[in-house]
């Protein structure tokens, strides 16, 4: 296991290299000039005085060794462009909670609540409760969360006045972006945890527990859900790591100080340095959440534990 | 002769399925006493594992018939389970009737460790403490001879191999010593040489907890040395019935007849070409009148695709059902030993 | 065995010629076994049977032709500014009202479908082709082939996907080859990953050994035997991908990162009507409502497709 965890981390840590490599020199190499764009009305040697501050004079393989050193020595993920004196850094630190808080948030009423309705469902097959989760469902995922993020933000905050419309701070802010954010996931989960549930009661084990003596009820309990629950383990890998990048849109439409409300900031301004750090950023929660997960995936799985381990 | 602990009563299970409704057992009769085994054997599709099925009450419920108003029963010690709630069916399961199953791969739970799936059932039967019922399931294992039997209830079933995971199996199904074991294929899914370990071993148990055993299998050569009466199904139905001696020396129907012939014997000569039944088991969706069997008989008459023959006896143990035994019966080329007349 | 009033068996007076021998006369075995469809025949016989899923494809037929036929309907061109038109509601004039420079809706959502719709299909189809391709030539070769290209999967799989179509739109500029080519990056693994796993499953079956032993050469084992069982899985890949591209680039639309105006999408639609929502919500509604009945006949379709294909799923 400790091999599988280790190999597991390098095999990340090589994988971070490279988006961050290559992160850089796209961004760093693409068109526009962010300089001109926030100074263009400068005379041309002020311009470059600026261009100098931030290296911008120098060679693009040069720039990214000098990035790469600050990043690996003092953990610098680069300062912004656009708005002198604020780094990345800052962003991190002040606005990563907020995202996770929502995203957290949501993702724990994706799960509960797609992990019971898709149960239920399973159990009650060809029953009016699974038809009505079952439409429930299609039309929840054939719905994109934007559209259900401006219904809920003209119904109930505009219409109703229930809530308020954008803003960020009180516990009735969270209302509308997680009730958004969690639409689509409950929907998923619900489709996969039902199909999920409905291969393992057709497995011959759980014909094994009946033929024991168990109830209905200690079946789903004790062989059931255990089970079913495999599969919906591996999605909350990327889910989780998702967390970050997925409410992009929901930040920008609340006006939520979130990292993805700043993330598409920076891409429109332009900020490249800005958007280097953030990519880093993103990519160092996303892969690292994965590992999480994998392990996390061993304790629930026995069978994955033992062969890993043994390897 | 002794108690009869469990008796079927023309039984009659249906399934609906989307190409209409599937007559799987029609009119199923069978008697098992206390201590003795019945093996039930015929092809695949034959009613044999619906049949063990409806005795558990393990058919599905949503799409399965049982006919009780044609007056079918499953009578154990005297009481009819068809007539059981649901919740005094889990009372007899595992405690007075268990089953084992034919994969014994994918019949264990993949993510409960073995000692917990055997500790289950004595669990939920017995009003035990759980380091007690942790002792029993250790006896249990010892019992089925698993070899370091302390470290295996701490495994998980895909550390056994197959023939282990057979074992356990029948370690979880014996765990609170049931009266009546059903025994559905318990070594097609496994190597010959473990084949006869397992026989073997149920054998023992049998003994040793005086059970009564029903095995269901399509091969009659498991079934020789282990069962002391045989009856033979076919499409839903049962064909023949006798003691073991009488099935393999003195059968009496067709079917029987094949599916004997179809099972090698070691003085089988080497010229001499291994007997295949042609065709398939009919459509249970659309059963055929007259004897299901018939289309595939090579002594088929014009009788036998009208009507069913009833029952012919040949001895207090042995009756057969087909058309051959009527006086008028064409018997030319068949064997001696099928030429039989009833004792009534 | 119940003991009846009346045995047949013992009644003399069944007529003699009833006891003629026939055998297996007239009765092959074939006969005697059931009646069998071909495997296409007999998924698209469950497909029919569901009632949903064939609704899903004759929307989806109809949303398509609206979408060609609609501009000439209404006959006002997509791009045409009408200044004295603006934000006008639905009307026998503008079937779907006006946007807030006085376009109308109906054609807008019509071309812009289109263009969504364009999007989806080439996403499917260079991840449909790129993924198949990896994953045959890795689960055939085998060995070393395998393994670099199941690693290169699994980099490209770790990465966040939005992340990278952010910064790829970025770094290509906005078009419509940017967009597809940014899209479908990432996508192919996981159809690289189904193929290769299906093949490896298939190779070991007995069937295709036998018809190895028996001397088929690799390209007639593919066309014969691993081809027509892939097919039904990458099938149900394909009808779900579809609405999942149109999805992501109604997001990145909306994030003002997909089609440069004057061209539109259905997510350019959206984004722009949500900025409206408050005063003209059906600028909103129309677009997100073909979004909505296009997703529907796609997932409708695929789940059909994926019952059909799965017997086990079906009592």
């Amino acid at each position: 296991m400790l091999k599988f965890i280790g190999k597991r981390i390098a095999y990340a840590i090589l994988t971070l290299f490279l988006i961050a490599t290559a992160t850089f020199f796209l961004v760093a190499g693409a068109p526009g000039d962010p300089i001109a764009a926030k100074v263009g009305q400068m005379p041309e040697q002020a311009q470059a005085i600026i261009r100098a501050k931030y290296g911008l004079d120098r060679p693009v393989v040069e720039r990214y060794f000098v990035y790469m050193k600050n990043l690996l020595t003092t953990g610098d993920f680069g300062e912004s462009i656009i708005y002198t004196g604020k780094s990345a850094n800052d962003v991190i630190k002040t606005n990563t909670m907020v995202s996770a808080k929502i995203g957290l948030l949501a993702l724990l009423f994706q799960i509960t609540i797609g992990i019971s309705l898709g149960l239920v469902s399973a159990l009650n097959r060809g029953k009016p409760v699974d038809h009505i989760i079952r439409f429930m469902v299609v039309l929840a995922i054939c719905v994109p969360s934007f559209v259900f993020a401006s219904l809920l933000q003209y119904f109930l905050a505009f219409k109703w006045k229930l809530v308020p419309v954008f803003g960020w701070g009180e516990l009735k802010h969270y209302v509308l972006p997680v009730a958004a954010y969690a639409i689509g996931g409950i929907a998923s989960y619900t489709k996969y945890m039902r199909s999920s549930t409905l291969s393992v009661i057709s497995e011959d084990y759980i014909v094994t527990a009946k033929a024991k003596g168990c109830t209905k009820g200690r079946v789903v309990k004790k062989h059931v859900l255990r089970n079913s629950m495999i599969p919906i383990v591996t999605m909350i890998g990327p889910a989780v790591a998702g967390i970050f990048a997925g409410s992009f849109i929901l930040e920008k439409m609340f006006s939520i100080p979130g990292l993805g409300f700043y993330y598409v900031k920076a891409v429109s301004d332009n900020d490249y340095t800005m958007i280097i750090g953030l990519t880093i950023f993103f990519a160092l929660l996303y892969v690292g959440s994965l590992i999480v997960v994998d392990i996390l995936y061993g304790v629930v799985d026995p069978r994955i534990r033992v062969t890993k381990g043994k390897k | 002769m002794s108690e009869k602990i469990l008796e079927v009563k023309n039984l009659h299970v249906s399934f609906r399925t989307y190409a209409g409704v599937s007559h799987a057992v029609r009119g199923v009769d069978f008697y098992l006493e206390k201590g003795e085994t019945l093996a039930i054997v015929g092809e695949s599709g034959c009613g044999k594992t619906v049949t063990s099925k409806a005795i558990m009450g393990l058919l599905p419920e949503s799409n399965t018939i049982i006919s009780k108003e044609e007056g079918a029963q499953i009578l154990f010690h005297g009481e009819n389970l068809l007539d059981y709630s649901e919740k005094q069916m889990t009372q007899i399961r595992g405690s007075k009737i268990s089953m084992i199953f034919q994969d014994p791969m994918t019949s264990l739970n993949p993510t409960m460790k073995i000692g917990d799936q055997i500790m289950e059932s004595i669990l939920i039967h017995q009003n035990v403490a759980k380091s007690e019922a942790e002792k029993q399931a250790l006896e249990m294992l010892e019992l089925v001879k698993i070899p370091n039997a302390k470290e295996r209830m701490k495994q998980y079933p895909f550390e056994f191999s197959g023939g282990m995971r057979q074992r356990a199996m029948i370690a979880v199904a014996l765990a609170c010593k049931p009266e009546v074991l059903i025994a559905d294929e318990p070594t097609t899914a496994l190597d010959v040489t473990i084949q006869a370990q397992i026989m073997d071993l149920i054998g023992e148990l049998q003994k040793e907890l005086n059970m009564a055993v029903i095995l269901v299998t399509h091969d009659l050569g498991v079934v020789a040395s282990v069962a002391d009466r045989i009856q033979v199904m076919y499409a839903g139905k049962i064909v023949e019935r006798g003691t073991v001696d009488e099935i393999f020396y003195q059968y009496s129907h067709p079917y029987t007849r094949a599916l004997l012939d179809s099972v090698p014997k070691v003085h089988t000569n080497n010229k001499e070409t291994l007997y295949s039944l042609k065709g398939t088991p009919p459509d249970l969706i659309n059963p055929p009148t007259g004897c299901s069997f018939a289309p595939r008989c090579e002594y088929g008459m014009q009788i036998c695709r009208q009507s069913y023959p009833d029952v012919t006896r040949f001895s207090a143990s042995q009756e057969c059902s087909c058309w051959l035994h009527h006086p008028k019966a064409d018997t030319k080329g068949l064997p001696e030993s099928m030429i039989r007349r009833s004792v009534d | 065995m119940i003991e009846k009033q009346q045995n047949n068996m013992t009644d003399l007076s069944l007529a003699d010629d009833l006891f003629e021998r026939v055998g297996t006369k007239g009765l092959s075995g074939e006969d005697i076994g059931k009646k069998s469809l071909t495997y296409w025949a007999d998924v698209w016989r469950r497909f029919r049977s569901n009632k949903l899923a064939l609704f899903g494809l004759i929307l989806l037929g109809l949303v398509i032709i609206l979408l060609f036929i609609g501009p000439l309907l209404s006959g006002k061109d997509y791009q045409f500014i009408d200044a004295s038109m603006k934000n006008l509601l639905p009307s026998s004039e503008y079937w779907f009202g006006t946007d807030d420079m006085g376009r109308d809706l109906f054609t807008r959502v019509c071309v812009g479908g289109r263009i969504s719709i364009y999007i989806g299909l080439c996403c499917t189809l260079v991840m449909f082709v790129i993924g198949a391709l990896v994953g045959a030539i890795a689960g055939l070769q085998g060995g070393l082939v395998d393994d670099i290209l199941m690693r290169i999967c699994e980099f490209i799989g770790n990465l966040p996907y939005l992340i990278i179509v952010v910064i790829l739109s970025m770094v290509m500029g906005r078009s419509m080859f940017s967009l597809v080519f940014a899209m479908s990056l990432t996508a192919w693994v996981g159809t690289a990953r189904m193929v290769r796993g299906q093949i490896l499953q298939i190779k070991e079956q007995d069937y295709v050994q036998a018809a190895r032993a028996l001397g088929a050469d690799t390209g007639r084992i593919i066309i014969k035997h691993l081809l027509p069982n892939t097919m039904g899985i990458i099938m149900v890949d394909i009808t779900m991908s579809v609405p999942g591209f149109i999805f992501s680039e109604a997001f990145l639309s909306y994030i003002g990162l997909g089609v440069r105006p004057p061209e539109t999408s259905w997510g350019a639609l959206a984004s722009a009507g949500q900025q409206q929502l408050m005063f003209y919500p059906h600028q909103l509604f129309f677009p997100c409502l073909m979004i909505i009945l296009t997703m529907l006949s796609f997932h409708l379709i695929g789940d059909g497709l994926s019952d059909a294909l799965d017997p086990k799923l079906r009592q």
